[in-house]
């Protein structure tokens, strides 16, 4: 793995000219787990080559406690990220200032590796709803998106990834997800968050393609890879998939995260399991596949 | 398209999709489902997690029909839910199938302390060591107030004992409601939250600090309601115990 490290380290140096600074990834991070209180003590004694944590930073909004002094201490042992669920930058209104103030304190305090949000909205006048809503892919939609990712990104003083949603109720739109995504890149220097299980949901239910998607995605700007579980609606079973983060990864996401890999290149890869939480070892064997799968692409 | 978002947000509140078709490709009602149920059932199952002897106590369904109900009424405003569920215990006070359990709205008060104390700011709490070298007047005129993660409850049954028994016990311990009334302490003096039941002397000595009374009026209110009480001992236990708020650092 330390050989996997430098040549990482070399190709994000040899990228860095064009490519913004903040969506280059710390050389050091390889595959990761979002990180869940019960794993805790695990993830801190861990010396897993490559491995990295990510948290939403949502659950460490606290005045104080033990969650906010575990991840002052993981953070210690390895790179963070922290990936933000409550912005809403596809909705309505402006993001949430103080939201934005908190989010900027956790950033200061934790210095994540990474930063990411969703392209997906979550509040609206006054409610928030805790889910990621869907966005129509218009041109005015776009423009407020854009907006609210520029002042996100001023507000932070840095660069964020937009991860792609999984979506179930599809939208009367003037263009696709992907030219959407790429579009809001090219105006605002933000980076993606590709996930790659979302992909294939999202494809699946829309009934398209999951490889020209890919093949559509500006690998340049990608600055992480999710992957995870989903299962199938309880009323409408294969004709609906939900992104649940409750199960293991499929082989047809893994198969197309290899795709992905061998397309866009190495990314910092995230296995996210938010339910149904699998003993630590066992979470491990699952990033240990996409840790080889990083390897064998750098080797 | 702010139209848009203004349908979407009522709809998930109210259940009804119907208004949703004008910008949804197909019929909406049966996907637009899944982002409904994961925000009632995200909120019900935040709310599991913070009120677990809640839960018990009533069952998974019946929480889950009481949870929904109060997110209905209070859903969230905040961008995190990590402290969601404020007024959830004086919501299940006013909950018509929950009023035959006289104790549950008591109950669910504990587990709000025992969340806040745990998410509370961290500080040092007064110790021993800080007031050793005091004169008897120095000592008798500090009033350091309560460490930030203190929470006290009375409660009119045994609120404290049926809390306990559904947070601790694989198998429940029978508590008679003939018990009485109980003060539970909860609190957090450095990383893991601690939790008694209180002597009514000893409420009564922490509710005088909280107040901004200093040691000496604390200890006179408790003689002069519990001639029996020795205020000394008493104060030390609760010294120890990291109830006060220590210097600043």
């Amino acid at each position: 793995m330390a050989r996997l490290s430098l040549l990482s380290a070399r190709k994000a140096n040899s990228r860095m000219a064009s490519v913004q600074p903040e969506l280059v990834p710390a050389p050091e991070m390889g595959a990761g787990i979002g990180l869940k209180p019960q794993h805790y003590r695990s993830v801190l004694d861990s010396r897993e080559e490559g491995l990295w944590a990510e948290v939403h930073p949502e659950n460490y909004m606290t005045a104080g406690g033990p969650r906010l002094a575990w991840l002052e201490a993981i953070r210690q042992e390895h790179p963070l990220s922290l990936h933000g669920v409550a912005l809403s930058l596809g909705g309505a209104d402006r993001p949430d200032r103080a939201h934005l103030t908190r989010l900027r304190a956790l950033a200061d305090r934790y210095q994540p590796a990474l930063m990411s949000e969703h392209l997906a909205w979550c509040a609206h006048d006054g409610t928030y709803f805790g889910d990621l809503f869907p966005t129509p892919y218009t041109q005015a939609q776009l423009d407020r998106f854009c907006a609210h990712v520029d002042e996100t990104q001023d507000a932070l003083g840095r660069k964020i990834l937009i991860e792609n949603p999984s979506i179930y109720l599809p939208l009367k739109s003037e263009m696709s997800e992907q030219a959407f995504l790429a579009e809001a890149v090219r105006r605002t220097g933000c980076g993606l968050l590709l996930d790659v299980n979302n992909v294939f949901v999202t494809s699946w239910n829309l009934g398209q393609d999951p490889y020209s998607y890919i093949d559509d995605v500006p690998g340049e700007a990608v600055g992480e890879i999710h992957l995870a579980g989903h299962e199938q609606d309880e009323n409408l079973g294969d004709q609906l998939l939900i992104d649940t983060h409750g199960a293991p990864v499929i082989d047809d996401v893994w198969k197309l995260y290899d795709y992905t890999i061998r397309k866009i290149g190495t990314k910092p890869t995230l296995i996210e399991r938010d339910s149904n939480l699998p003993p630590f070892d066992q979470l491990m064997l699952e990033r240990g596949r996409a840790q080889d799968v990083l390897e064998a692409a750098d080797g | 398209m702010a139209e848009f978002h203004d349908v979407f947000a009522r709809a998930v509140k109210s259940g009804d999709a119907s208004t949703l078709a004008a910008f949804t490709e197909g019929e909406p009602a049966t996907k637009f489902k899944v982002y409904r149920n994961n925000v009632v059932k995200g909120a019900a199952d935040t709310l599991g997690d913070a009120y677990p002897a809640i839960k018990r106590l009533v069952g998974e369904q019946f929480f889950q029909g009481m949870a929904r109900a109060f997110w209905a009424a209070h859903p969230p405003s905040g961008r995190t839910l990590t402290l969601y569920g404020d007024g959830f215990a004086d919501f299940i006070e006013m909950f018509e199938p929950a009023r035959p359990l006289v104790y549950l709205a008591d109950v669910a008060r504990i587990e709000r302390a025992w969340l806040e104390a745990h998410h509370s700011p961290d500080a040092t709490p007064l110790k021993l060591a800080d007031v050793k070298g005091l004169t008897p007047d120095e000592l008798s005129t500090m009033a350091p107030g309560l460490h930030p993660s203190v929470r006290t409850l009375a409660s009119d049954c045994p609120a404290f004992s049926i809390w306990r028994t559904n947070r601790e016990d694989e198998t429940v311990r029978k508590i008679s409601l003939d018990a009485g009334g109980e003060i539970a302490l909860v609190h957090r003096p450095h990383m893991e939250v601690r939790y008694r039941r209180l002597s009514p002397a000893e409420a009564l000595f922490i509710s005088r600090i909280g107040a901004g009374q200093n040691f000496a009026a604390a200890s006179n209110a408790v003689a002069d309601s519990f001639p029996g009480v020795e205020p000394a001992p008493l104060f030390i236990a609760l010294l120890k115990q990291g109830i006060f708020m220590g210097k600043e650092t």
